[in-house]
């Protein structure tokens, strides 16, 4: 039904090159997030599935139906932009029905999807006002009960949340989660927030300058980065790198760092001892014991929760992430082990994944 | 709202009432010279009150260069009317299709057009504008004057400004919700529009009222004089005749000055919604 097919999507303007090719399968019913840093072409991309831009080259099926050539309103699809872009005239109900009234729909009909959309998202009491009258959140509601109320194929989402303060941006993430578990439609998400992405999302597409550098699942995309863009993209605090040279030993394999410390990691097949990579560590994983290499003790950040330590080796600088509270001060000697399972290996050159 | 102190109000409003009348006193002036005679305004022009009202002035001017003053009223009227809805119709549309469709080359043409007359200076344009009027057979007539002053070039910036305000999104999601071109500008932009559209409407009723030049121009004969023209062209006639062209000149402004008194709320607002704003 609402599946979404992207096959070799191009978008240029002029000369400049913003979208080179994606492929891009979604099927009925997904949730999926795009998500890259503001530039690399996420909302076009979405805008193009809208068909609120013209595709340069490649397709686009919705539901088994290649739009490239067909005009928004005959595409099924539900929009909701970063900026609401609700009408400022019309009052809640107005702005809700808007898409039925100009399908020239019985009142009847109108106000039973109104109704339908306001209870769903608790705007019963809110539907005479203008949007001027409302708060924020009050709007991105409004704006997804217009959404609704079209009972579109696919929910296009334009980082809905980016103007809400942070408390609102939590709940609403869950409320639109929750919306869609309810209602089952395609949604794509575009957003920058790879947090946002994470918690909301069963497959994240994470793109970089008009590519898809990787699609998955969050768990996916988390422990199995394709390159060191997503494993840089993915996880907060930012997984640390580390420059490295492998080499076996007894009992397996490992990593020299320049300042001579060595670091256990499973050695992928046919990785030839001497060769240069990149090491990546979760901050997450990582932590303070009595063996592995001796660190330096540089921040100590308590959050409750968590702790988040920052050391030095040799040169470079690396975050931990603690769950156990520690009685740590800068300046002090600890040791830093690791689970060589957790340690990712990068190709110095391309950014691979070893 | 703070509260000041009753003397510092007082203060306040007896300096805004000085100013006030220091304003109107010229009107009040005019009045007076209108319906005093001449000997008397000569004798004592600083009166405040009339000593008696003469209203001989209205046989003076019931006809001026052979053309009835009801005439010169109508052209007024009319040529201002409908150069009005005219300039406001032309220039709110394309200013809206420019915003909608700002990479179309006809579109950025006629932007450079308007820019284009706002850079010379007035009466450097109507020599050109008197020879195209002749050229096309509309010197002399109502169509000609109406479609030189429905030429409306900071109408058209004001319209842009105003349009390029409106988030794109909204006209995109009216669109998205089925809206087609001609539905998206009738249900979601002109209602939206409305107040700025009302204040460019007053704006220029107001400036097509107070034109003389391009109507003296266009014209072939007093016939399609409107009432400025013929208070400016009329003073050699009248010349000694101070009360008429006080009376003339009353009936001129009174029209223009009732409208913006009973829009003037409505100008403010609209500028405040952002017709002129930046
Ligand atoms: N109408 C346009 N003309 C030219 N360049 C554009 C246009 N729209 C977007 N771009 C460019 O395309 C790139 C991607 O934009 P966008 O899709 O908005 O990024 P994102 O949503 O990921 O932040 C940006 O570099 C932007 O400058
Ligand atoms: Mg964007």
């Amino acid at each position: 039904m609402g599946a979404v097919t992207l096959t070799g999507a191009c978008k240029s303007y002029g000369a400049v090159e913003v979208l080179k090719g994606i492929d891009l399968e979604i099927a009925d019913g997904e949730f999926v997030a795009l998500v890259g840093a503001s530039g690399c072409g996420k909302s076009t991309l979405l805008r193009m599935i809208a068909g609120l831009e013209t595709v340069t080259a490649g397709d686009i099926h919705i539901a088994g139906k290649r739009v490239n050539d067909l005009p928004a309103k005959e595409r099924d699809i539900a929009m909701v932009f970063q900026n609401y872009a609700l009408y400022p005239h019309m009052t809640v109900a107005e702005n809700m029905a808007f898409s039925l009234r100009l399908k020239r729909a019985s009142k009847e009909e109108q106000r039973a999807a109104v109704e339908r959309a306001a209870q769903i998202l608790d705007l019963e009491a809110l539907l005479d006002r203008k949007p001027k009258e409302l708060s924020g959140g009050q709007r991105q509601r409004v704006a997804m009960g217009r959404a609704i109320v079209r009972d579109p194929q696919v929910f296009l989402f334009d980082e809905p949340l980016s103007n809400l303060d942070a408390k609102l941006r939590v709940h609403m993430r869950s409320e639109i989660k929750e919306l869609h578990q309810r209602l089952g439609t395609t949604t794509i998400y575009v957003t920058h927030d790879q947090i946002e992405a994470m918690t909301m999302a069963s497959r994240i597409v994470i793109m970089n300058g008009g590519i898809v550098e990787q699609a998955g699942t969050p768990f996916e995309v988390y422990d199995s980065p394709v390159n060191m863009f997503v494993a840089g993209f993915i996880g907060s605090p930012a997984m640390n790198f580390l420059e490295g040279v492998l080499e076996r030993s007894e009992t397996g394999g490992c990593v020299r760092l320049p300042s001579g410390e060595r670091i256990p990691a499973v050695l992928p097949e046919g990785a030839v001892p001497g060769r240069k990579v990149k090491v990546g560590l979760r901050p997450e994983h990582l932590t303070l014991g009595d063996e592995g290499p001796e660190v330096r003790i540089l921040v100590v950040e308590p959050t409750g929760s968590e702790t988040q330590v920052t050391v030095g080796v040799g040169h470079e600088k690396l975050t931990c992430l603690l769950r156990e509270r520690v009685a740590l001060e800068a300046n002090q000697r600890a040791r830093l082990s690791f689970d060589p399972a957790h340690v990712h290996l990068f190709d110095s050159e391309t950014g691979n994944h070893l | 709202m703070i509260h000041r102190p009753l003397w510092l109000r007082v203060i306040a409003y007896a300096i805004a009432i000085l100013v006030s009348l220091f304003y109107l006193y010229p009107y009040w002036w005019m009045l007076l010279g209108a319906f005093r005679p001449a000997e008397a305004v000569l004798t004592d022009p600083l009166r405040l009150w009339p000593e008696r009202l003469d209203f001989s002035v209205f046989r003076d001017i019931a006809t001026v260069g052979g053309v009835s003053i009801w005439r010169y009223l109508a052209n007024s009227v009319w040529i201002t009317g409908a150069s009005t809805i005219l300039s406001v119709g032309i220039t709110a549309l394309g200013a809206y299709a420019l915003t909608r469709r700002p990479d179309l080359l006809a579109f950025k043409a006629l932007r450079s057009g308007f820019l284009l007359t706002m850079m010379y200076p007035y009466m450097l344009l109507v020599i050109p504008v008197y020879i195209v009027m002749f050229k096309i057979g509309l010197l002399g007539t109502y169509a000609g004057i109406i479609l030189f002053l429905a030429l409306g070039p900071i109408q058209f910036f004001l319209f842009e400004q105003f349009f390029r305000s409106i988030p794109g999104e909204v006209i995109e999601a009216a669109i998205i919700d089925g809206a087609s071109e001609w539905q998206v500008l009738r249900l979601v932009v002109m209602p939206v529009a409305m107040p700025v559209v009302a204040t460019v409407t007053i704006i220029t009723f107001l400036l097509n009222w107070a034109q003389w030049f391009p109507i003296l121009v266009i014209s072939r004969s007093p016939d399609t004089y409107t009432l400025p023209v013929a208070l400016l062209n009329m003073t050699g006639e009248l010349g000694v005749n101070f009360q008429g062209i006080m009376a003339l000149a009353a009936i001129t402004t009174i029209p223009a000055t009732l409208v913006f008194l009973l829009a003037q709320r409505r100008v403010m607002q609209g500028m405040a919604d952002g017709a002129v704003k930046g």
